[in-house]
């Protein structure tokens, strides 16, 4: 979805209120402030912090999001439980009501691993999608406004890059690695996962450059770089926005693949990928070793797909 | 505080360049443009040459697509290139030649020396920030000031393009403008730094009647407060008939007729500034006919062999198509480029 419209607000209600300024002549003008100024300053952004607010979508999103990065802030608020004391003669417990989500092979409470599960998760879904998204703000920048050469070098290296399967990718470069952290982990995934936001943020770009306002700020003396970080990107940042809060969801399900498929994190680190791949062999005789790391999963990731939606319809109202 | 730009050399203090106090404010000789796209070069600018002096308001007027505003983007030094190119010519502000100057050079000089006005405010000016912030960032981009003193200057000129209530509409948006407060809004910014030369491209023409009338005066009083010289762009002879000084008269990316808008509408020396004349209205040719101009302007791809206009002009002649008239003086202080631009003057007083 690019959404070249972002970039024009007086969608909705401010259409109205722009005509009825526009029927008033000036001299009138005066007795409008009050009524503009009673509505608020309605810019795309606080226009779209409107409607966030009120959307069911949006706050059920970031309810889940907060609780899951609380979660993985200070795992200590949820549970007392030491995620590495391991006793192995509970090995593969049960749920109880003392252990809500049993033990694991080794013997740990399954709960407090959850918990502490979601710090990993969490923080390559964030790290790589920032890293993935300034890469992509930095090159689609330099491709989308200096057109000619710088374009066509970033577009037919962004073009071949995308060729390569993220996840087939990952698993080839990560079973290469010896040693394979958070650090690895998102490295790799950063490098294969920035060419969709690069390709957005580039055609938002292209769009954006065109408007009046950019020719206006350069007849007014402003340098490529002011151009590039005060007019075009608050204008083009939009579609990143949204693609990049779907795109945390999804490179926390991808690092939770890696590591069921045995390329990903290793143990001792705790994730909700390894504790599924633990569970792989026992989902008959443990169903629980998958139900609540995939639970936790699926729940984290639905919250970041429901934010980028939500981001969208109050971003781009046309597009529902 | 971000980067410094403009307003200074990098060694720091005074504007290096030349300027000659003496020299014509704004002089544009033998200016050339092309556009060179897939299907071929257009010659969207061929042999302009005018002149502007302080407190002068120049009028460029013809059709869309006569390169009326792409002879002032290549003055301004803000055509997109590629595909854009000046190929030939100089534009002196001052003496200094703005085409030879460095990129650094010429952006410094914008805003500074040179600004633009542009037909549709709301689309030039950026819709996510409020007007106050964009006329205070042009302070802040160009001498560094303060925010808190930006903003001062960004009130004082609201006040000065007469904007009601300046203090309190400095957070608004454009789109909570009128178009009229826009365009006072964009002239605001265009004149923070006290330009010399002000360029309105069809600043009125997105505007209803009577806006356009009050935008025109704001324009023309802060004319006589500043000095500034003032090239407008447009194709209402009204306009111009009201605020011009003196006419260029573009057809097809070369001027056919340059002189004072008095003589020019009294007496037009070119078969097209007699058609675009005999073309509008006027209260008192009540009940007679108007006489449209045959034809439609060239397409600048294939731009007629000898005088642009021949295929469309009711006086041409058999040389008309071979050879190319040059601008040439008429009368004291007016050019026409025409072979007959004596008998079309003949052709008496309007």
């Amino acid at each position: 979805m690019f959404c070249t419209q972002c970039s024009t607000p007086g969608s909705g209600m401010s259409d109205f209120r722009d005509a009825g300024v526009q029927l008033s002549d000036d001299a009138s003008d005066l007795a409008e402030i009050d009524e503009t100024q009673g509505v608020g300053g309605a810019s795309l952004w606080s226009d779209a912090w409107k409607e966030l607010r009120s959307s069911p979508v949006f706050l059920v999103s970031l309810g889940i999001i907060i609780l899951i990065s609380v979660m993985a802030i200070a795992p200590g608020l949820f549970t007392n439980a030491d995620p590495r004391a391991c006793d192995l003669s509970n090995s593969l417990g049960r749920p109880s009501a003392e252990h809500w989500f049993g033990f694991d092979l080794q013997g740990c409470d399954y709960y407090a691993r959850t918990i502490y599960g979601a710090r990993i998760s969490v923080s390559i879904g964030l790290t790589v999608t920032i890293f993935a998204g300034l890469l992509a703000v930095v090159m689609g920048s330099l491709a989308g406004y200096y057109a000619g050469a710088t374009d066509s070098v970033i577009a037919r290296l962004t073009d071949i890059w995308f060729a390569i399967p993220t996840i087939l990718g990952a698993i080839v470069i990560l079973s290469l690695l010896g040693t394979r952290g958070f650090f690895q982990v998102s490295f790799v995934l950063v490098i294969l996962g920035w060419p969709t936001m690069l390709r957005l943020y580039r055609s938002s770009v292209l769009s954006v450059k065109e408007q009046d306002y950019i020719e206006a700020a350069r007849a007014l003396g402003a340098s490529d770089f002011r151009i590039l970080s005060k007019h075009i990107l608050p204008n083009a940042i939009a579609p990143v926005l949204i693609y990049a809060a779907i795109t945390v969801g999804v490179i926390i399900s991808a690092e939770a693949a890696l590591s069921f498929l045995g390329v990903g994190l290793q143990l001792p680190a705790i994730s909700w990928g390894l504790m599924i791949s633990g569970a792989q062999t026992r989902i008959l005789s443990a169903p629980h070793l998958l139900l609540f790391p995939g639970l936790f999963l699926s729940v984290t990731v639905f919250g970041f797909i429901l934010m980028g939606d939500s981001l969208r319809d109050a971003l781009d109202p046309k597009s529902r | 505080m971000s980067v410094m730009e403009g307003g200074q050399s990098p060694e720091g203090g005074v504007f290096p360049l030349d300027y000659d106090p003496t020299a014509p404010l704004l002089e544009i000789e033998d200016l050339h443009v092309e556009f060179r796209t897939r299907d071929g070069v257009v010659q969207a600018n061929s042999g302009i040459s005018y002149t502007l002096r302080e407190e002068e308001t120049l009028a460029i007027v013809g059709e869309s697509g006569s390169g009326k505003t792409v002879s002032a983007q290549a003055v301004m030094g803000i055509i997109d290139s590629p595909p854009g190119f000046v190929t030939k010519g100089a534009a002196r502000l001052r003496g200094v030649d703005m085409f030879s100057l460095p990129d650094h050079e010429r952006r410094a000089m914008r805003g500074e020396r040179i600004a633009m006005i542009f037909q549709d405010a709301l689309t030039a000016l950026n819709p996510v920030f409020p007007v106050g912030w964009q006329i205070a960032e042009t302070f802040r981009a160009h001498r560094g000031t303060t925010k808190r003193e930006a903003r001062k200057h960004a009130i004082e000129l609201l006040d000065r393009v007469r904007i009601p209530g300046a203090k309190e509409r400095i957070d608004a948006y454009p789109h909570e403008f009128s178009g009229g407060m826009r365009q006072r809004a964009m002239i605001a910014m265009s004149l923070a730094l006290d330009p010399e030369v002000l360029i309105a491209d069809e600043p009125t023409t997105a505007l209803d009647v009577t806006v356009q009338a009050q935008i025109m005066r704001l324009l023309q009083d802060l004319q006589d407060e500043t000095k500034m010289g003032l090239i407008l762009i447009t194709h209402d002879l009204a306009v111009i008939a009201e605020v011009a000084d003196r006419a260029l008269v573009m057809y097809a990316g070369k001027g056919v007729e340059q002189g004072s808008v008095k003589e020019i509408f009294r007496n037009p020396g070119h078969p097209y500034t007699l058609g675009l004349l005999q073309s509008i209205a006027r209260p008192e040719q009540k009940g007679g006919k108007l006489i449209p101009i045959v034809g439609s302007p060239p397409d600048l791809l294939r731009v007629p062999s000898g005088c642009p206009f021949h295929p469309r002009c009711p006086y041409r002649k058999d040389v008309c198509s071979e050879v190319e008239p040059p601008m040439t003086d008429t009368r004291p202080g007016r050019a026409s480029a025409c072979h007959f631009a004596e008998e079309v003057l003949s052709l008496g007083k309007r």
